[in-house]
């Protein structure tokens, strides 16, 4: 960011600051400041477990930051507001201003125009439906115990995932039609966001655009169309590549009770165009999705279900909702490298969990890599290609401070890769969240937490080069203690366990595959975390953390290596 | 054509929206809550806000211009790199205090805030925008408290913060208020009145200062519990300084901590305060330092006694040296009697070692292999023996000091004695300052901090003064080290003088201070050529309120410093160093408005070494200094 830039905003602040105090007489509040500030310092150590003892790698560090992130909330009129956050980051260890960086975090304009439309310009955090555009958090472990949640809060505070959104930048329209019969109304959405500028030779900018429009009928039930296009715009660049990627769907919610059974029926189905004049010689891409889901709900007793269908075939292609949250081929935050050979070290649970470098705010135009070890079931959530079959799932919040959800998926591929056998899939979730404090009416928390997470994946074949089989465990457990007003005790452990093999597909720019990969697994992973938490205000918390964890392939691919963390954590973001 | 439809349907239901639509919410963003769209932008409420931003700081403008006159046959009067440049305009100031400088503060709950500073500053160089520079001065730092039955707790994290231990752990020197204030400090505050600052240094003793005085530069996390059970109290705190830091991830980790027992006015603490780091590049072999203290006070009749006993030891190579003794003890009669008077007894042993601390180490080198990071300073090798203000420790020093204050009618007179021996004979050098013309020869080097300048290698710059190396040549053959121990001796003076002058306040301050350093041990400071070094320092300055908004400001300074023959001498001249200062100085302070101040100052300088030819300089500075407060 220039000196420009940053002196703008901050004249902007102090200017809009002295406006404030000027109007104080006003009931509104022209001018409101928000934000956040954290400050991380961490000591990590690495242990290699190596056939050679690794004399070369330096086997502990120091890191951590404090920041700042201070955003001008401007109201000019009653139907205006701009929103300007910049970031001032200082690395720890710097001292008298070395390792200091400033950056705008965000910077948007919303208002209502003639009282109709509402508009937002600039960043945007946008979602539409799972298969337009959609965040899915697949590989996002986002039932970890709270021990664990702690750093995971804070990767998604910075990349911006509220919910299932995804950070983008644009302009974003919202209107709404009621009518006095026939329906109730009809909800507009559209958006427009640029993914990249051109380079006037061979890239041309690149849009993202789409829109939704969902008539109310009444209360409990809505029909929806939406649109999402990914497109190039003609004659921004010398030359003239031609990129889209094209969703439609319709999607419908029903909603009825039926004594004391709540039952809703939600789905959507629509299809999708993926093409790139760059691969002139290959069709478009063209493909259909249907997906629907029936929940129920006894209020009374506490007990819910639920059943779905997922058709996704081999070719849909949404790139909206089939970007992946996490870059398996970003680099660590340390510990790069180990072994004597100085070798590239494989992400462990502790960089998934707590390391924001590793996921992305943007939509990527390609399909992300998968790591078929942490996801090999859903690895694009359920906007998944060549997915076909079945779940169902059990939820129980009967008793006062319980809550157990199961769900079980069974599926399949549509189109065999690589031969005409069939893979597999199937999942089994069981997570479990008992508040043991509320049951026996505690004053204070007291919090036990347990799952268990089933992945398989097989294939059998005419011949034994077709043999597939994969199956992933994960199995995590947490405890949370309040051991004053306040102060928690914190205990988690994470256990993940990938065995067998599959073959990973190599895929092309046009997302089609070139070649196939065989990966074998027999790996083991383990991180334990402990800490105390004070919580001053929600949100607001110090915290200090220990973490081993443990990465154990046994099958000699790649070293052992085991990597503790004690971090000391100042968190104060809304 | 898919997306011409797209945008054909968008424009469309705009122009019906036009005719039809209903209000979609006209309340934003109090009331910014759309419940029946779950898609879109989100989120969908209004964000939260800080309950409490302040913006609070400083304008200071300062700007130089430097002369080097020319003697009879032309030749300029300066250090052999200004040769060439005998006009110097510098615009700000390179002691890394900017021209704007802004703290912001905001507070998230009632119970946390945070603080960070932003400071620009333009050179004015002509280049404009892409010479200015921003950043953050301090850094960022995080507050939270918590009360409850067993005590209140704060916590501060991020950093830079100020802190301070105790001497031995981790503090700096606080002295005993004999400075010359002539010089302005780019801390120094506008007071309401504009003479303040003199009547404070003549009634008080001391200038105001900022909350840094006295204080440490930290970086991580400081904890403090005050009014814990049994009347407790204590601090832990983890991180890094200044000396031993950096941005760098090799591990170099300061921790320290107290523990304090209150016996009322009474106390009592345990302390420590430790580094570790690395002294290889893989790792394997840790360095730095370990100091655990007592500190105590207790009143007993009308004395005061205060001290710190502790120990202390240095590590290198996983190899862990002696522990040595640091003891600093002070009997003080109260400031409110007419005489108050302190003892101070001390013994520091060189096998102490404490960059953090208040005392100087003169004895160990600490190696660190992490030493040239960014963002930290190289200063972690021992400085040769040193020639220091009263109250200053070093290590490898014993002795003691006679402190007093004797106030006749508007006389006020505060008087040091000084006398220490080196325990061990470590160093061939002696380093002392030239205190007349200190922030004039800072200015000879701007922007670095570098050792072994000058013209004959042997000046370093530190923050804002410089300090000049003797090298003793009356050393052994072999050892290369000095044939005894070196004792010190200094007499300090500060008279200050307050009378009207045509019914307006005057101010006088005299500032003397005469030291020596021998091979042996001598009751008073030696004035003979016995001394290795002898140094004789006389500031005299003046203030004279001429009006509510102006002080008329008034200097002389000259000092002489004398080496003999067991040290080392020219090789043109063959005579040791034979130093004669001069230095006249006027200006004025100026208040321009409610907080907001200029600041003038002019300064003839003259120095030279009469046995070293080049050591020589001549020549004048002005000096231009705005300051604002907002």
């Amino acid at each position: 960011m220039n000196l420009k830039k940053i002196i703008f905003l901050f004249l902007t602040c102090c200017f809009s600051l002295a406006t404030a105090i000027a109007q104080q007489p006003t009931t509104r509040k022209v001018v409101d400041f928000t934000g956040g500030a954290r400050s991380v310092v961490t000591n990590n150590s690495l242990l290699v477990k190596d056939t050679v003892p690794d004399t070369t790698t330096v086997g502990k560090n120091t890191g951590g930051y404090a920041l700042v992130d201070l955003g001008v909330n401007i109201r000019p009129n009653q139907t205006t507001e701009l929103m300007g956050m910049f970031r001032i980051r200082s690395g720890y260890g710097g001292f008298w201003g070395a390792g200091v960086t400033f950056d705008v975090r965000q910077l948007w304009l919303k208002g209502i125009i003639g009282d109709i439309v509402r508009y937002q310009v600039g960043d945007l955090n946008l979602k539409q439906t799972p298969f337009t555009l959609y965040n899915h958090r697949a590989d996002r472990f986002d039932s970890l115990p709270d021990v664990f949640s702690l750093q995971s809060d804070i990767v998604d505070y910075e990349r911006f995932y509220t919910g299932n959104t995804w950070r983008q930048q644009g302009i974003n329209v919202d209107f709404g039609l009621t009518f006095a019969k026939g329906i109730q109304g009809i909800d507009f959405t559209g958006y427009v966001t640029r993914m990249n500028a051109t380079d006037f030779l061979s890239v041309p900018d690149r849009l993202f655009a789409g829109f939704s429009a969902i008539v109310v009928q009444q209360e409990g039930i809505k029909l929806g169309y939406n649109q999402s296009s990914i497109f190039d715009v003609k004659g921004t660049s010398a030359e003239s590549p031609s990129f889209s990627n094209n969703v439609q769907s319709l999607t419908a919610y029903f909603h009825r009770t039926v004594q004391n059974l709540d039952l809703t029926l939600d789905g959507e189905a629509g299809k999708s165009s993926y093409a790139d004049s760059r691969f002139a010689d290959r069709d478009p891409l063209e493909d259909y999705f249907l997906y629907g889901k029936l929940n129920g709900l006894w209020k009374n007793k506490g007990i819910g279900f639920n059943v779905g269908y997922i058709n996704v075939g081999p070719d849909f292609r949404s790139m909206g909702a089939q970007t992946k949250e996490i870059d398996y081929s970003a680099s660590p935050e340390y510990f790069n490298r180990y072994t004597n050979g100085q070798i590239l070290r494989p992400l462990d649970l502790t960089d998934l969990i707590g390391n924001s470098n590793l996921y992305r705010t943007s939509i990527s135009d390609k399909l992300m890599d998968i790591q078929p070890a942490i996801n090999n079931v859903l690895p694009y959530g359920i906007a998944t290609f060549n997915r076909l079959g079945a779940f169902a799932g059990f939820n129980y919040i009967k008793v006062k401070g319980l809550r157990l959800d199961v769900t079980q998926y069974q599926l399949r591929e549509i189109r065999g890769q690589g031969t005409l056998a069939l893979k597999s899939f199937s999942r089994t979730d069981i997570n479990a969240r008992f508040q043991i404090g509320e049951v026996l009416e505690w004053k204070k928390k007291l919090c036990v937490h347990g799952g268990v997470f089933l992945q398989s994946t097989d294939r059998k074949g005419d011949l034994a080069v077709e043999d597939v089989s994969l199956k992933t465990t994960r199995l995590q457990g947490g405890v949370e203690v309040e051991i004053s007003k306040g102060l928690d005790l914190l205990g988690g452990v994470v256990q993940l366990n990938s065995s067998g093999s599959d073959f990973i597909a190599d895929r092309d720019d046009y997302t089609e595959i070139d070649f196939f990969e065989r990966v074998d697994y027999d790996l083991l992973q383990q991180t334990f975390a402990g800490g105390l938490r004070f919580r001053f205000e929600k949100n607001i918390y110090i915290c200090a953390l220990y973490q081993s964890s443990r990465y154990n392939d046994r099958t000699k691919s790649m070293p052992g290596f085991t990597i503790n963390q004690f971090a000391l954590i100042y968190n104060m973001t809304f | 054509m898919m997306k011409r439809n797209y945008i054909v349907r968008i424009l469309s239901l705009l122009c019906l929206l036009t005719v039809r639509a209903a209000v979609a919410n006209p309340d934003l963003p109090e009331n910014d809550t759309i419940t029946r769209w779950s898609l879109g932008n989100f989120p969908k409420q209004a964000q939260q806000t800080f309950e409490q931003l302040s913006v609070s700081g400083y304008y200071r403008f300062v700007t130089n211009y430097r002369h080097f006159a020319k003697d009879q046959n032309g030749n300029v009067l300066a250090y052999p790199h200004l040769q060439n440049t005998p006009n110097n305009i510098f615009v700000g100031d390179d002691s890394q205090i900017p021209q704007l400088s802004m703290n912001i503060s905001g507070s998230l709950g009632k119970r946390t805030s945070f603080g960070t500073d932003l400071f620009m500053w333009t050179p004015m160089t002509g280049q404009g925008e892409i010479e200015n520079v921003k950043g953050l001065n301090l850094g960022i730092s995080l507050y939270g408290s918590y009360s409850s039955d067993i005590g209140d707790f704060n916590v501060r994290t991020g950093g830079i913060n100020w802190y301070a231990l105790t001497p031995f752990t981790f503090q700096t020197n606080k002295g005993y208020d004999r400075y010359s204030i002539f010089e302005r400090n780019p801390w120094d505050p506008n007071t309401r009145f504009i003479d303040s600052r003199y009547a404070t240094f003549y009634n008080v003793g001391a200038i105001n200062q900022d909350e840094r005085w006295g204080q440490q530069a930290f970086q991580g996390i400081i904890l403090e519990g005050n009014r814990l059970p049994n009347d407790f109290s204590g601090v832990i705190m983890y991180g890094k300084t200044q000396l031993n830091g950096g941005l760098s991830p090799v591990p170099n980790t300061s921790f320290g901590g107290k523990i304090k027992k209150s016996f009322q006015q009474d106390y009592i603490s345990l302390n420590t305060f430790n580094n570790t780091s690395y002294s290889d590049s893989t790792e394997r072999y840790r360095a730095g330092f370990n100091v655990a203290t007592v500190e105590f006070k207790t009143d007993i009749g009308e004395v005061t006694l205060k001290g710190e006993v502790g120990v202390g030891r240095t590590f290198d190579f996983n190899r862990f040296n002696d522990w040595g003794e640091l003891v600093s003890l002070k009997a003080s009669t109260r400031i409110a009697d007419r005489v108050p008077t302190e003892l101070h007894v001390f013994r520091l042993s060189p096998d102490a070692v404490n960059n953090s601390a208040a005392f100087i180490n003169t004895a160990r080198d600490l190696t660190n292999y992490d030493t040239y990071s960014p963002g930290t300073q190289p200063v972690l090798p021992a400085v040769a023996s040193a020639m220091v203000s009263n109250g200053q420790l070093v290590n490898n020093r014993t002795g003691f000091e006679l402190n007093t204050q004797v106030d006749v009618g508007p006389f006020k007179t505060s008087i040091g004695y000084h006398l220490s021996t080196e325990l061990e004979n470590l160093s061939p050098a002696i380093t002392y300052s030239h205190p007349v013309n200190s922030l004039v020869l800072a200015h000879f080097w701007r922007w670095a901090f570098p050792n072994d300048v000058g013209p004959y290698g042997n000046l370093s710059k530190i923050y804002r003064s410089v300090y000049e190396t003797l090298n003793i040549t009356a050393v052994d053959s072999i050892s290369r080290l000095p044939k005894s121990r070196k004792s010190f001796n200094s007499l300090e003076l500060n008279m200050k003088y307050n009378t009207r002058l045509l019914d307006r306040e005057l101010y006088v301050f005299y500032l003397g201070q005469y030291s020596s350093s021998q091979f042996f041990v001598s009751p008073f400071t030696v004035l003979s050529e016995k001394a290795l070094l002898r140094t004789y320092y006389h500031q005299l300055e003046s203030y004279w309120t001429i009006s509510k908004s102006v002080v008329w400001c008034n200097y002389i300074g000259y000092e002489r410093i004398i080496a003999n023959y067991d040290t080392e001498t020219d090789v043109v001249t063959g005579r040791p160093k034979n130093q004669t200062g001069w230095s006249i100085a006027t200006g004025f302070d100026i208040k321009m408005s409610r907080n907001a101040g200029l600041y003038l100052r002019q300064r003839w300088m003259d120095y030279k070494d009469s046995s070293f030819r080049n050591d020589r300089y001549k020549g004048y500075e002005s000096t231009l200094e705005i300051k604002i407060f907002f």
